[in-house]
């Protein structure tokens, strides 16, 4: 297992440096592969899902009612859209006035979630880094609003400089963190040091 | 000069004395005020029969002394000879022959060498009985070197040692093996009453306000101003010839249309006005839908006619994440032959020249996700050449992707950031999209957020501040 997860991420990796026609035929190759695994993992994944749903209905687990909606509306989306296909008007009316609306309501929740838990922060953390977030928080958002006829001096140029210097140096922080996080990853699966696949 | 063997410890001992030189073991039995010598030479003396009768008679002797129930398991016990039983002819005549036909399990049954030692040493030079009642037989009892030697075994344990550490961590182990067969219902915490009813203050003050402004109108906002980026991108789409293929990814969220495609619809709107052929695709599953969805709302909006197969064409979903990215960079009619109505769409002269992503006079990237857009910049930017990347971001993941805008060289060649920047683009053209619609409204509610958060962190900071010194102060100040 390990040689050829091994094998195939070194001649992907060679296919990057070496301009060779065979190598980058294998590698065009693999990743072909590599999608089509996905898409079937993603197949058996609902498949999986279906399953466990509906095991939990047949053995009358707690909560089971809930596993029932999400099972008729799983079978119910398969037929009309396998029926009527993807991008029908059927389709089109399910995702615009189902999906939609209930997911938008959800993220709408945050707005008063996030906005309650900002203002109950410095009851809970009275302290100097709770303030500076709160304080940041406040001039980011004012600063990218502006009534006609008012305005505070300064108030837009700093809410700028916040978001172009400390936090796009922590956002570059972030990537470079992230980017060496991913070539360690990739040296230890190469190296075979990491093994995600078992074995 | 003769010697002998301690039975206990095997030393060899002069054979006067009575003690071993070695373990102090005694070598002679104890002497007694009868004539054992006489009593050793009869017995030494003596036919095996004259001794068996004699046994006998001791036996007897000994009977009448014995209680009755020790009587009756002698009597029990008694040899076949004795018992009147005959035995057979052949082993009478042949016991050694007998002997040597035991089968050979019954052999391995046999006391070892050095057991066997022992009883002959115990028979041979210490078994005859000096003294009390059995005085003159021999073996009838152990000698007195195999009493050391019977002792009790160890007793084993059965259980495992384990530490009680070892033993907390197998609990934890056990318990959680356990909890994933079990069904936990959802603890319903009790909110307290302050809480609950600061989240219907709040969540009904940004309904009403909200719901208010939409209806009656209210407040006006300034619009923002010009910003590079958006400069650049609106010169960058104007640049590109008219008709020309261009790749559109809509890669985001339902949850996040509300703002995604008032960010994208301005940047849609110029394309179409420019006869722009569009290719949707999407690395999510819903992106294909979003993607025909926010067609039909532009169509619809700016008064378009855009059909599919002659304006633009659906490709669909690209399994695989950053694989599947990369693969579709590469060769996008091998990875996604066919549209989302089932036709080849390469043959179609706006993408029959399309060998590669490179081949599209644009590519657009409209996400809310700081990784996805990160994919398609590390996977798709280097393949892309000469062609330009322009990203459409959520405000959540502007101040991550802008890193890639402001490197030189640019990894990304537009942006457009939240409802702000596609307010800009809308004014750069003077229309009026969904954008400028909620601009007012959606002001209002930061205003209106940022009111409440600040109102809520100076009473929270006060309350907390107050009940510090209150617990801080001694008990006694009041009096």
């Amino acid at each position: 297992m390990a040689v050829i997860a091994v094998a195939a991420g070194l001649v992907v990796l060679i296919g990057y440096f070496l301009p060779v026609p065979l190598l980058g035929e294998v590698r065009e190759l693999f990743l072909q592969w590599a999608m089509i695994l996905f898409a079937i993992a993603l197949i058996v994944g609902v498949i999986n899902l279906a399953r466990v749903h509906w095991l939990k209905v047949a053995r009358r687990q707690p909560g089971y009612i809930n596993s029932l909606a999400l099972f008729l509306a799983l079978l119910f989306l398969v037929v009309v859209v396998g029926y009527f296909g993807p991008i029908s008007p059927v389709s089109i009316w399910i995702f615009n006035y189902i999906q939609v609306p209930l997911e938008s309501s959800l993220m709408a929740l945050l707005v008063v979630v996030l906005a309650l838990g900002g203002a109950r922060l410095l009851g809970r953390h009275l302290n100097l880094f709770s303030i500076i977030f709160i304080f940041s928080a406040l001039i980011t958002l004012l600063g990218s609003v502006s009534i006609i006829g008012f305005s505070v001096p300064g108030l837009d140029e700093f809410a700028a400089w916040l978001s172009r210097v400390p936090a796009t140096a922590g956002a570059r922080g972030i990537l470079l963190g992230v980017a060496l996080g991913a070539v360690a990853t990739g040296l230890r699966i190469l190296t075979g040091s990491d093994r995600p696949y078992g074995g | 000069m003769a010697e002998i063997r301690c039975s206990n410890c095997g030393e060899l001992n002069p054979d006067d004395l009575e003690f071993c030189q070695n373990c102090q073991a005694r070598l002679k039995p104890m002497q007694f005020p009868f004539d054992s010598e006489q009593s050793d030479e009869l017995v030494q003396q003596s036919s095996p029969e004259i001794q068996g009768n004699e046994q006998i008679e001791r036996s007897g002797e000994i009977n009448q002394e014995l209680p009755n129930w020790l009587s009756e398991v002698m009597s029990e016990h008694e040899s076949p000879v004795e018992a009147g039983f005959e035995m057979p002819e052949k082993a009478q005549q042949e016991p050694e022959a007998a002997r040597a036909e035991l089968l050979d399990w019954l052999e391995s049954q046999q006391p070892d060498e050095q057991v066997r030692g022992s009883e002959e040493l115990s028979q041979g030079e210490a078994g005859l009985i000096g003294v009390g009642p059995l005085a003159g037989l021999a073996g009838v009892l152990p000698a007195e070197p195999d009493i050391p030697q019977i002792q009790k075994l160890p007793a084993q344990s059965v259980k495992l040692q384990v530490t009680e550490k070892q033993l907390a961590h197998v609990e934890i182990l056990e318990s959680v093996v356990k909890e994933e067969d079990s069904y936990h219902p959802f603890e319903r915490k009790r909110t307290p009453v302050t809480s609950s009813a600061w989240r219907i203050i709040f969540a009904a003050t940004f309904f009403l306000v909200i719901l208010a402004s939409l209806l009656l109108g209210g407040i006006e906002f300034a619009f923002p101003e010009y910003s590079t980026e958006v400069l650049t991108t609106s010169q960058l789409i104007g640049s590109i010839p008219n008709g020309v293929p261009v790749l559109v990814a809509v890669d985001y969220e339902p949850a996040l249309s509300g703002e995604m495609d008032a960010i994208l619809m301005p940047v849609l709107e110029q394309l179409m006005f420019k006869s722009s052929y569009l290719a949707l695709v999407s690395t999510i599953p819903t992106g294909p839908l979003q993607g025909e969805r926010l067609l039909r709302a532009v169509n619809q909006e700016a008064d378009y006619q855009f059909q599919s197969d002659d304006q633009y064409t659906n490709l669909g979903y690209i399994p695989g994440g950053a694989m599947g990215l990369l693969g579709f960079a590469q060769s996008p009619y091998q990875i996604i032959p066919l549209d989302l109505t089932g036709n080849y769409p390469w043959r179609n002269p706006a993408l029959q020249n399309i060998s590669s992503v490179a081949d599209f006079a644009l590519v657009v990237v409209a996400t809310e996700k700081p990784d996805t857009a990160q994919n398609w910049i590390e996977q798709v930017k280097p393949i892309l050449g000469s062609a330009p990347l322009v990203m459409v971001l959520s405000a959540q993941a502007g101040p991550v992707i802008r890193p890639y805008y402001e490197s030189s060289p640019k990894q990304v060649d537009g942006l457009v950031i939240g409802l702000s920047d596609s307010v800009t683009y809308d004014n750069l053209y003077r229309r009026t999209s969904t954008a400028t619609v909620y601009w007012d409204t959606f002001s209002l509610g930061i205003l209106l957020a940022c009111l409440l958060i600040l109102a809520g962190a100076i009473i929270s900071a006060l309350v907390s501040m107050y009940k510090g010194m209150r617990a801080a102060s001694p008990k006694g100040s009041k009096a």
